[in-house]
């Protein structure tokens, strides 16, 4: 089984330390709303509201701290429904580290307790879960010269194989054909694509 | 009554559907009831037998204009079991609107791999990531929709893309352009 500490990526252990800093109330709300967005029940988590919220009179918090403290509870709550963990053991998960204060873990998991069911319910949990990733594309193209039905088939394709692994790590390969039409429309979607992630 | 130009235009109509774009249900019978009630069985089968045999000559040599008038001036010339000149111009007006149509569905048919049935995307956030900044970054997930030409059987193919993934993919795909841009005329 996978370990939320173990396999944290890098700069989580830095985010805990600010989560630390946090009051107990504050940091309940804002674990609350980042499974709110993992629900998808809102669209992000409001960055500027919680540097207003959590910031003293003398210093202002850094947003890109805020930012990766937020990162890092959308990790461990995306991991806990990937896991299925209880309550119990999201806390000895959690435990395994010295990094998490006392306060820290219990107000964790009283989010969790409230909001854990409704995540890993069936409906959502493959939303939350995430998708597998392209590994590879491999690419031919050929000219269809004829066949049974016609001697002047002429007809250009291009045969793709996907490589996808999907989130336990199975590897999968899927083979399609596209006439240069279908190939040409795939391709205008992928350039759409490009182009909405850039204004993102 | 079978030179009648219309009636030999719904004759192929109806043959074009049944043998290219899948009507199965158009049988002769059907055919010869709508269009040709008065002939005898004799003379409607022998004229079932000729559009046909015409047809998939056309079909097979994806024919254009050029080689379809040739094709129609010779078989007007034959002695015998030829077309009349009405039959010719019910050809003619048949193959100008169906040419294409029928040579997509020829090739539509010899596709035996899977085809892209259907593409969805959306923009979301990633989730696998190695550094914590970068959970939050934005990522496309595309649902892709395989599956045979002649089923409506599918497989779903769903997977995510960081902004580096996608831009690889789009070198890969101006790569296969560029090679099918060099290599043919289309």
């Amino acid at each position: 089984m996978a370990s939320i500490v173990k396999d944290a990526p890098e700069g989580f252990g830095v985010a805990v330390e600010i989560l630390n800093s946090f009051n107990e109330e504050d940091l309940i709300l804002l674990g609350s709303e980042v499974t709110q967005f993992l629900q998808y029940k809102i669209g992000a988590v409001n960055v500027n509201k919680w540097r207003e919220k959590l910031s003293d009179n003398k210093n202002k918090l850094d947003e890109t701290k805020l930012q990766s403290c937020i990162n890092a509870l959308i990790y461990i709550y995306r991991c806990s429904a990937k896991e299925k963990l209880s309550v119990e053991q999201l806390r000895t998960d959690l435990g395994t580290s010295i990094m998490f204060s006392e306060s820290t873990l219990t107000s964790l998991c009283t989010v969790w307790s409230k909001q854990g069911p409704i995540m890993m319910s069936s409906g959502l949990s493959e939303h939350i879960l995430g998708v597998g990733q392209l590994l590879d594309i491999q690419w031919k193209v050929g000219v269809a010269m004829c066949s049974d039905h016609c001697k002047q088939l002429n007809s250009p394709f291009v045969t793709l194989v996907l490589t996808v692994s999907d989130t336990r790590g199975n590897i999968k390969s899927h083979t399609l054909e596209l006439t240069m039409e279908q190939f040409r429309n795939f391709n205008k979607q992928l350039k759409d694509i490009g182009r909405m992630m850039e204004m993102v | 009554m079978a030179d009648d130009s219309k009636n030999i235009l719904a004759l192929l109509n109806g043959l074009a559907k049944r043998v290219y774009y899948g009507e199965t249900e158009i049988t002769d019978e059907f055919l010869k009831q709508e269009i040709f009630p008065n002939i005898s069985e004799d003379e409607f089968s022998g004229l079932v037998g000729k559009c046909s045999s015409l047809l998939k000559s056309m079909v097979s040599a994806d024919m254009d204009l050029n080689q379809s008038e040739a094709f129609f001036t010779s078989q007007m010339k034959k002695p015998e079991g030829g077309i009349t000149e009405n039959q010719a111009n019910a050809f003619r007006k048949f193959w100008k609107i169906h040419r294409n149509k029928i040579h997509e569905a020829v090739i539509a048919r010899s596709t035996w791999n899977n085809t892209l049935k259907n593409v969805s995307w959306r923009i979301d956030i990633q989730s696998q990531a190695r550094h914590i900044d970068q959970i939050n970054a934005p990522t496309a997930i595309m649902e892709l929709k395989l599956g045979p030409n002649d089923s409506k059987n599918s497989e779903v193919v769903r997977f995510e893309m960081d902004e580096e993934r996608l831009n690889n993919v789009l070198q890969t795909m101006q790569e296969i352009e560029n090679e099918v841009n060099k290599h043919c005329e289309q």
